[in-house]
């Protein structure tokens, strides 16, 4: 397609890209099969350390305007027993990433086109020459997913407000998790149950909030009721979308605290969603940052917040004030806007904001470069340092 | 109703126990009966061309307060003084001369701009029905404003649904400034922005704000961008100043509990800095049933027996720095026996009351 200055779309090609988006949500339609035998999705895991590894994956939206590339080859491990966060603007695909892994993905209009996302669970074991199967997310039938989401993989969302339904009650909605994983549990057990994992998120009367509706709460306890939810069915993975966002600093400070300790105290993984970089700094253990869709860089929250090294982290971590410092110089600001996602060129997305562009940089899409185990890079500025 | 001093330092805008009280139950004939206490007792002063940053939680009456002093919403007693002059009582058409002075910036750009009207027409509208500048030259004026404030003149004649959240906010600035106010009020300005924008309009508010001599209040809940960008500050909770004093003095020096559990909360990027982090337990109680007493006594860490039931005073505790909590009220601290013993006796007499019930 031809690169346009406006952003006016004619009838004539209305009419192409809507052609096209059929002709392709068809194609991946027809790919989610029923019938599926779990051979088909079992994948090797390249560390059986991890509980979730992401490699290459690709989701894109068929948009009437044009083809979104929301998630566009973005690669990385969520280590057992770990923090990862993740961070980046609004629109970069921070969140499609969590309902890609989720299979929460809106269809027919997104789909995921590449990729794998392989879950480490222990339906399946090791394979004759001792590497840890695991199941591949992307290929799996949607019967089997129910089997695992909510109760392997549980997600908190933004908005503690829409995400509880409000017209059942704190407690038939805890209930319901319990009843959907284990068929055969009784009443009396599932409300017990409910009720200790309301004890568990510090919520001083558990009977109390059990039997009122969701409007009742303010919105620190509806957040602690959505962590509850999630911690119901045991989890290996909670994936945080945001969930302070919509809080108050002093009831963000309770839920960041009560997210660190559970974590310690389950055992499990959390995926932190978060644009807020004084979040990531005081809970994560890893770093991923994104932008347009890609993994600009990732690495451990030491070094991507004491030696970062693509400009975008360094523009970032700059251009908020810090409460601790007295300065009153000017704040450096990242010039420009975030790229329209529609047809983005083949070069660093990041390059017309970039302030230390240089020749190479006109180039294809910078690979990912190594700094260190841990630390990835994606930069031209690095490349010769490597070689 | 202008005084010397006043001249002197030069003050434009004095708020004086400045009250906003919501009706939220009627008697059968209409007379509001409970009241919600959104603004209570809330007294400052604002030299021009400085900054004054009101944070607090949610619900705490931030945006009351701005709505208030511009007359949005009618008070229920205290005085306002814009530049020496009463405004508290006067008509609407009177206040008409006011407006242009005055501005108010909004939280969410996605909703304050009109969506069928150009940015052209969004900017020149105030201008034109003011008489800001003579006809022929609104275009030119408002072309420069445009300029000022980071927008090309190619944007002129565009619909807001074309431009991003920064460039919508930009507009907003744009707008408010057209008609040459002397005091903005920025209610939440860069909440909804990303962290890169964020940057860019905090810098284009601070070089605005020189080249005019502006004077902003700035209402915002980020403590790192109240700290950065304003002169004084005041912690309000549930409609109450808490503390209030130069910016430097409050955040080296924070005397009320509250606004140490507040800096304490703020996430900083940083992954070794260790903060001695006061967790604050419960939530804020709903502010149409405020607690007797201090309203921070429910979830305060160095609460005694006179906060239950004794309002503190808002006292000076050093120069241009005031707290409102009674441990730093000397007569409150001395007598400490005598209030615990008033306290008992009032918690008997409940107590007597309930069971001849």
């Amino acid at each position: 397609m031809k690169v346009k200055k406006t952003n006016y779309i004619s009838l004539k090609e209305s009419r192409q890209i809507i052609k096209y988006n059929i002709q392709q949500m068809k194609h991946y339609e027809a790919l989610k099969r029923r019938n599926v035998e779990p051979i088909e999705y079992t994948v090797k895991m390249k560390n059986p350390n991890n509980i979730i590894e992401i490699d290459n994956l690709k989701t894109c939206f068929f948009t009437d305007n044009g083809t979104v590339m929301s998630v566009n080859g973005v690669s990385f491990d969520i280590p057992k027993n770990s923090i990862v966060g993740v961070v980046g603007e609004s629109g970069c695909g921070k969140s499609v990433t969590s309902l890609s892994i989720m299979q929460l993905v809106q269809s027919p209009q997104g789909q995921i086109i590449d990729g794998q996302i392989r879950f480490n669970t222990d339906e399946v074991s090791l394979d004759e020459k001792g590497n840890k199967l695991a199941y591949d997310i992307t290929k799996m039938p949607t019967q089997h997913m129910y089997n695992i989401r909510g109760k392997d993989i549980t997600m908190i969302f933004q908005e503690p407000m829409t995400s509880l339904n409000p017209v059942f009650t704190i407690g038939y909605q805890l209930d319901e998790v319990s009843f959907i994983h284990n068929p055969e549990i009784q009443k009396e057990e599932a409300k017990k149950h409910s009720i200790e994992m309301l004890n568990k998120v510090g919520i001083s009367m558990p009977e109390r909030v059990y039997s009122s509706y969701p409007h009742e709460l303010s919105g620190g306890m509806r957040q602690r009721v959505m962590i509850a939810m999630a911690l119901a069915g045991n989890p290996k993975l909670i994936i945080a979308d945001e969930p302070t966002t919509a809080l108050d600093v002093t009831i963000q400070a309770q839920i960041l605290e009560l997210l660190k300790d559970l974590q310690k105290k389950e055992g499990c993984s959390i995926m932190l969603i978060t644009h807020d970089l004084g979040v990531i700094a005081e809970m994560a253990d890893y770093v991923v940052v994104m932008y347009a869709g890609k993994v600009i860089e990732k690495g451990t929250a030491k070094e991507i917040f004491h030696n970062p090294m693509h400009p975008y982290t360094i523009g970032l971590q700059k251009s908020k004030p810090l409460i601790t410092s007295n300065s009153n110089e000017p704040l450096y600001s990242i010039p420009g806007q975030v790229p329209s996602p529609i047809n983005l060129p083949n070069n660093c997305y990041f390059k017309g904001r970039c302030t230390k562009c240089i020749n190479k940089c006109n180039g294809e899409y910078p690979k990912e470069i190594k700094v260190s185990d841990t630390h990835y890079v994606s930069c031209y500025l690095y490349e010769e340092s490597e070689e | 109703m202008a005084n010397e001093t006043t001249f002197e330092k030069d003050i434009i805008l004095e708020v004086k126990n400045l009250k906003k009280y919501f009706p939220i139950e009627r008697s059968f004939f209409g007379k509001p009966i409970k009241f919600l206490r959104a603004v209570d007792n809330v007294s400052f002063t604002l030299e021009r061309g400085k900054t004054i940053g009101i944070v607090g939680e949610s619900g705490c009456g931030k945006t009351t307060l701005g709505r208030t002093i511009l007359k949005l919403y009618d008070n229920d007693g205290g005085q306002i003084l814009f530049k020496g002059n009463d405004i508290t009582n006067i008509s609407s058409s009177q206040m008409r001369k006011y407006r242009t002075q005055m501005q108010l910036i909004f939280q969410d750009p996605y909703s304050s701009l009109p969506p069928r009207m150009t940015i052209g027409n969004i900017i020149s509208e105030a201008v034109k029905v003011h008489n800001i500048v003579p006809k022929e030259e609104v275009l030119e004026y408002v072309l420069d404003i445009m300029d000022k404030c980071g927008l090309q003149q190619s944007y002129f004649d565009r619909y807001p649904h074309e431009f991003s959240g920064g460039q919508r906010q930009r507009i907003c600035i744009a707008r408010a400034l057209a008609v040459k106010p002397e005091l903005v009020i920025c209610d939440e300005p860069v909440s909804a922005l990303d962290v890169s924008i964020q940057a860019q309009i905090i810098n284009l508010l601070k070089e605005l704000q020189i080249k005019n001599n502006l004077t902003y209040m700035f209402i915002s809940h980020d403590l790192s961008v109240v700290k950065y960008i304003t002169d004084q500050i005041m912690v309000m909770y549930l409609g109450n100043v808490m503390e209030y004093g130069d910016t430097d003095e409050i955040f080296d020096n924070p005397l009320h509990p509250y606004t140490k559990a507040l800096f304490s909360a703020v996430p900083v990027p940083d992954p070794d800095f260790k903060m001695n982090r006061i967790i604050l337990s419960g939530d804020i109680p709903s502010p149409a049933n405020p607690p007797l007493g201090c309203k921070f006594h429910t979830r305060c860490k160095e609460c005694m027996n006179v906060c239950k039931f004794k309002e503190p005073e808002y006292l000076e505790v050093k120069p241009n720095h005031f707290v409102n909590c009674h441990l730093f009220n000397e007569e409150v601290m001395n007598n400490l026996e005598e209030y615990d013993r008033q306290y008992e006796e009032m918690l008997a007499q409940e107590k007597e009351e309930e069971n001849n019930e």
